[in-house]
């Protein structure tokens, strides 16, 4: 089916490569709240290649008592960046 | 209430960097190391001066000691805070700084992957990507709606 659409083959949906970012940073700061995950999809990312998430923070502010955590995050393949993004992390302050 | 500590003692997973980490980060001394009748291997270190020692011990034949996966799964099971990896006692959020990267994410996903997450990621109730995508496409130029 993707294959008639011109596709090379079996492709990856995007909101799973967004799963996977959403993953990352729910990995690094499982006590984090992730408040928004917005992103560009700028190559397909298929299976069966190995795919690297990476990221880093790019601002800390404080909003209503909480420390806000502004991050990019990349996913890429075969050396390409095919989707890149912003995620905004949520910490409680104690 | 506690008068003195004696001994304390923490099994490892990498004993040659535990005890350069003690001896040259936190300046203990060495005082004596050998090898139990089970296997363990033990290492006391103690602060000049003082009574107390540590002792580090690594024995494999009794399962793997804690490591940053096992850790992290109970982390995230009871919800404790992180800790500063400076170790100076801040909170995580305060040793956050702009530029901190965050932990790679490396995997390769399988076709079988990508077939069982279009067929299960979907809301209950909601038709699948692929049914949704036929009917979009059958509905083109149509006056229909696809949901």
């Amino acid at each position: 089916m993707a294959r008639k659409e011109g596709l090379p083959g079996q492709i990856l949906p995007g909101n799973m490569s967004m799963a996977l970012l959403a993953r990352m940073v729910s990995d690094w700061l499982p006590e984090a709240r992730l408040a928004k995950l917005g992103v560009t999809f700028r190559g397909i990312v298929v299976p069966a290649k190995p795919i690297v998430c990476s990221g880093f923070v790019t601002e800390r502010r404080d909003h209503d008592g909480k420390l806000e955590l502004e991050c990019d995050v990349i996913l890429e393949q075969s050396g390409e960046r095919r989707i890149t993004g912003v995620a905004v992390l949520e910490l409680p302050r104690s | 209430m506690v008068k003195k500590l004696l001994h304390t003692r923490y099994r490892v997973h990498d004993l040659e960097k535990t005890i350069s980490f003690y001896k040259d980060v936190l300046g203990l001394q060495e005082v004596r190391r050998h090898t139990s009748g089970r296997g363990s291997q033990l290492v006391f270190l103690k602060a000049p001066g003082s009574d107390e020692e540590i002792e580090i011990c690594k024995f494999d034949g009794s399962g793997p000691s804690d490591d940053d996966e096992s850790a992290r799964r109970r982390r995230r099971a009871h919800r404790q805070p992180l800790h500063d990896p400076s170790g100076e006692g801040r909170e995580v959020s305060d040793a956050i700084e702009i530029g901190h990267e965050i932990p790679r994410l490396e995997i390769t996903l399988s076709g079988d992957d990508v077939r069982r997450y279009a067929t299960t990621a979907n809301m209950p109730g909601r038709a699948s990507t692929a049914t949704r995508w036929r009917a979009r496409k059958a509905c083109r130029g149509k006056s229909c709606r696809a949901t």
